[in-house]
């Protein structure tokens, strides 16, 4: 998909996708989810969701960046901001 | 008042659940006596060591140690203070250049730990509008190093020179760029492919820092690591490294050819505001880098023993991992089969290191061996059947 078009909530329903694999099904997940507090995720299944990320949407994240995120709609709004950058 | 170590009840619980498993603390194992490099007493048990740095056994050899003794009674205990003020001696100094000599570098920086080394070094040399790119199964060291760094920090896929230079594709081509890796990784063992990353490096105009510390003594003909074996030296700009595995004592440094290296020791704060070492690490530590330029029988008998243990787990059906080399991280399906498995060893007579997330790559859970130069044939043999019967054990339920 080209850059421009992929949406904040199109990267949330990506990440919600790559978390749901590890929780019992019909877990909800959404924006405001906070990744390490409402999920099981330790630092390695982070760093897992990060790389899937930067190969989905073609970005780098920077680890100093990370350190500021706790939410879902966070993350997406990184990935997202990054992609603007490199466009 | 809020609970100050509540943030980590979950990893306490952890850790009391492995010893309340292992009737020990795996993470507070007390070296009751230490008889060679190879052997020692713990919970009162005469045990082979599989589990330490010492990759050429160098921990008690006597030029070492009598030069140790020498150094203490000529210039006391300790400098009590940091290289910049009064704990610079002429034995310091002559060691930078001994290790600058060894790697055949115009320049060398000696830190007091391998840690503070690629911290002080990170953090320092990595500036606002730079960019590092650090392997993402790097180093607590190197990570700390960059976390206090201002650049911005990029992780790459472990050993993958393509996901590399699709990240420095996306970097502007005017910044300033560093790529990280390392030698010989300290869990797995495995090797950096260092030719494609130097390659990949040079053609996206990154400097290339390469942490040799599990390497240094062990991979190359004269032991200088994994650049000298991969014939990539000269396209590697600084060697970080430490004296706490085949220098079989502590202290880390960095060389390079780059004339303004020196700066560093204005600007690194693990340079700056920590004392030196003993006048004693340092004789000690000239000594053995001297052995190791000079015995290359030393590293030929680390492969041979490498051979026997590596090949001998192999074989007996344990995940060791696909590369040869002296550390083998061999991995156990979950953590209780990890600390039972360390226990058992430990109590037939066998210490390995046990090493779980989130230390480990992979979230996975390893029994780390690493084999010395200093263990003979029959240690090594005793070992071998000792996880032969641990693999039945496991096999039998009994």
């Amino acid at each position: 998909m080209p850059k421009t078009e992929t949406t904040e909530e199109t990267i949330v329903t990506f990440i919600c996708s790559q978390i749901a694999n590890s929780l019992p099904q019909g877990t909800e997940l959404n924006s405001e989810t906070d990744i390490t507090t409402d999920t099981d995720f330790d630092s390695v299944a982070v760093m897992d969701l990060v790389f899937e990320l930067e190969t989905e949407y073609d970005v780098s994240i920077p680890l100093n960046e990370l350190t500021e995120i706790r939410k879902i709609g966070e993350l997406a709004g990184l990935v997202k901001k990054l992609q603007m950058t490199t466009a | 008042m809020n609970d100050l170590f509540g943030k980590f009840s979950d990893l306490k619980k952890l850790h009391d659940m492995a010893v309340m498993n292992t009737g020990g603390d795996p993470l507070a194992v007390r070296i009751e006596v230490s008889y060679s490099p190879t052997t020692a007493k713990i919970r009162g048990r005469d045990c082979i060591l599989l589990g330490t740095n010492n990759y050429l056994g160098l921990t008690f050899d006597e030029a070492a140690i009598e030069a140790a003794c020498e150094a203490t009674r000529e210039y006391g205990t300790g400098t009590t203070g940091s290289r910049v003020a009064n704990g610079s001696y002429e034995g310091h100094q002559d060691l930078e250049l001994q290790i600058a000599e060894f790697y055949g570098r115009k320049k060398a920086i000696l830190f007091t730990t391998g840690y503070q080394a690629n911290v002080g070094f990170m953090s320092a040399i990595a500036g606002r509008d730079d960019y590092v790119l650090i392997d993402s199964e790097s180093h607590a060291s190197i990570y700390d190093g960059c976390r206090l760094s201002s650049a911005t920090i990029l992780h790459f896929r472990h050993n993958d020179p393509v996901d590399l230079e699709k990240r420095l594709r996306r970097l502007p081509p005017e910044a300033c760029k560093l790529v990280v890796t390392e030698g010989i990784f300290s869990m797995r063992g495995d090797q950096a492919p260092l030719k494609e990353i130097s390659q990949i490096t040079k053609q996206y105009g990154a400097y290339l820092i390469v942490d040799e510390a599990h390497s240094l003594g062990v991979l190359g003909e004269n032991g200088r690591g994994l650049a000298e074996a991969e014939g990539v030296e000269d396209d590697v700009d600084f060697i970080l490294g430490t004296f706490s595995k085949s220098v079989g004592t502590i202290g880390g440094f960095c060389v390079s050819n780059h004339t303004e290296l020196d700066t560093v020791r204005l600007v690194a704060r693990a340079y700056l505001f920590s004392a030196s070492l003993p006048p004693s690490i340092v004789a000690s530590g000239s000594a053995t880098l001297k052995r190791i330029k000079n015995d290359i029988t030393l590293r030929q008998k680390l492969w041979r023993n490498t051979d026997i243990i590596y090949d001998g787990l192999r074989d007996l059906g344990y995940n060791v991992g696909v590369q040869k080399n002296p550390i083998i991280g061999i991995v156990m399906q979950s953590l209780e089969e990890c600390l039972f498995a360390w226990n058992s060893l430990l109590e037939k007579g066998i210490y390995v290191n046990m090493a779980v997330p989130p230390a480990t790559p992979n979230g996975t859970y390893l029994l780390r061996c690493s084999v010395s130069a200093g263990h003979d044939v029959e240690q090594l043999n005793k070992a071998l059947r000792a996880f032969s019967e641990l693999r039945e054990e496991r096999l039998t339920g009994t």
